[in-house]
């Protein structure tokens, strides 16, 4: 949390750290010009100086230059260091947070340069919960090996602190786990040392996953990768990865199974049979994790 | 007789030390533009490789220039506060020194890494024009402070016998 209270206000830091339970805070939305909110408890609140509020009057309201204010003290003033991910649409800082963003973009060919007159930002906050894997992972780490997985969620309902448990889990069975940790979210690694337990894990942070995949195939030598957040583009590494002999447990954005299966740009990986096991989590208030085998009812 | 002699060795003494001030003064100012130009060149570097943040870098940065220290200090207590205008100490820098110096760090990480490092190419070339003249004038009028100071100094003794 002191990371998060270096990058907003100092008014909102204080009704934060004496009124609000840290670890029910998932969000906080500033947009200039507008009342700050937050995701508390998984609902959408105001933030106003005696904590918690339904009515926006009450609310602070965010200064005309609050998104950039916060976006420099996240990239230590330095936007040079997040250009890549800026032109992606978010900001990664210390601890796990990771900042999304919204502006104007600059577009020079058809694609995006950078983004500029910053106008809003969504702050998330990483939570570490451990044994959230406990029933999950003697599914995952079979006798005759570990399966491949894919993590089905909307967003929000917990897939990256999932993620991260299995890591940690995993590595402490004796597995050699390499983490694809592109967004900084899942180890949140400074200086070479993950911030989040991620156990004895190899993480490489930053990089996209094709590369990531084709690296640690090749030099790494993982039982397992783990990765988070799965585009089309990224099947073709996760099935030369799987045909190597190396797990693969992956996260995809989906309401559950099935809509996962009706989205035409992930056809290959059910008919390919890439993954061996889906475990769909459902967002609170009906928290719970629900497990498919891919070749029979689970 | 023993005083004339002490009153000349206390005048040599005292213009020798103003000579060595003044010399010290064309010193200290080649120094820091030294220092700055080192400062800046490392960064360009930083930024075209590793990519480390401005923090980062100038936090780790050991200048031989105590005033850089002090502006560098106060440039990186600016970042750490929330809000506020950046203030640089001038010291022994011209009105229009000093404004070059506030403007370099002001523009310090508000862009993508091209445009910084053609940012600091600038303040680098500004600022080598700078060095390169205040070490002529310390070549030139360094050690000449220091004797020109020793014979004012012996001079005023043996005027005052």
């Amino acid at each position: 949390m002191e990371v998060l209270y270096k990058l907003i206000p100092d008014e909102y830091a204080d009704v934060i750290a004496s009124r609000l339970f840290s670890d029910k805070l998932n969000e906080l939305r500033i947009r200039n010009g507008f009342p700050v909110r937050v995701c508390y408890d998984g609902m959408y609140r105001f933030l106003g100086k005696n904590g918690l509020c339904q009515n926006a009057c009450d609310a602070f309201v965010a200064s005309a230059h609050a998104a950039e204010d916060v976006i420099m003290r996240a990239c230590e003033h330095s936007l040079y260091t997040v250009t890549d991910t800026l032109k992606k649409g978010y900001v990664p800082a210390r601890g796990g947070i990771r900042i999304g963003v919204c502006g104007n973009a600059v577009v020079h060919g058809g694609e995006i340069l950078t983004v500029k007159n910053f106008s809003s930002v969504n702050i998330r906050l990483p939570h570490q919960v451990k044994g959230c894997a406990d029933a999950l992972c003697p599914r995952i780490a079979a006798a005759d090996g570990i399966k491949n997985t894919l993590v089905i969620s909307p967003p929000g309902a917990g897939k990256t602190t999932l993620v991260r448990e299995l890591c940690r889990l995993l590595s402490e069975r004796g597995c050699n786990v390499l983490l694809c940790d592109e967004k900084y979210e899942i180890a949140s690694a400074t200086d070479g040392a993950p911030m989040l337990d991620v156990g004895c894990s190899d993480v490489m942070s930053g990089a996209d996953k094709r590369r990531v995949f084709e690296a640690g195939v090749a030099y790494m030598r993982p039982d397992v990768i783990i990765a988070d957040e799965l585009f089309p583009s990224d099947i073709p590494a996760v099935e030369r990865a799987v045909h190597c002999g190396i797990a693969v447990i992956a996260t995809v954005h989906a309401r559950d199974f099935a809509d996962f299966a009706k989205k035409p740009e992930f056809s290959g990986v059910i008919a390919n049979r890439v993954f061996d096991l889906f475990a769909v989590v459902y967002p609170p208030p009906n928290r719970r994790i629900a497990v498919k085998e891919a070749y029979g009812d689970g | 007789m023993t005083g004339k002699i002490l009153v000349v060795c206390l005048c040599c003494a005292a213009g020798t030390a103003i000579g060595f001030y003044m010399m010290y003064s064309h010193k200290r100012r080649y120094v820091y533009y030294n220092a700055l130009v080192a400062m800046l060149v490392e960064l360009k570097q930083n930024i075209a490789f590793r990519r480390d943040s401005v923090v980062a870098v100038l936090g780790a940065y050991a200048s031989e220039s105590k005033p850089l220290k002090k502006n560098i200090d106060e440039y990186l207590a600016h970042i750490s506060n929330k809000g506020g205008e950046l203030t640089l100490s001038r010291g022994f820098l011209t009105r229009d020194a000093h404004a070059d110096v506030v403007k370099l760090f002001s523009r310090l990480g508000g862009f993508d890494g091209d445009t910084q490092s053609g940012d600091l190419e600038m303040f680098i070339s500004r600022f080598t024009v700078q060095r390169d003249k205040a070490k002529e004038k310390f070549d030139k009028y360094g050690a000449l402070c220091v004797k020109l100071g020793f014979l004012i100094g012996l001079g005023i003794g043996i005027l005052f016998l």
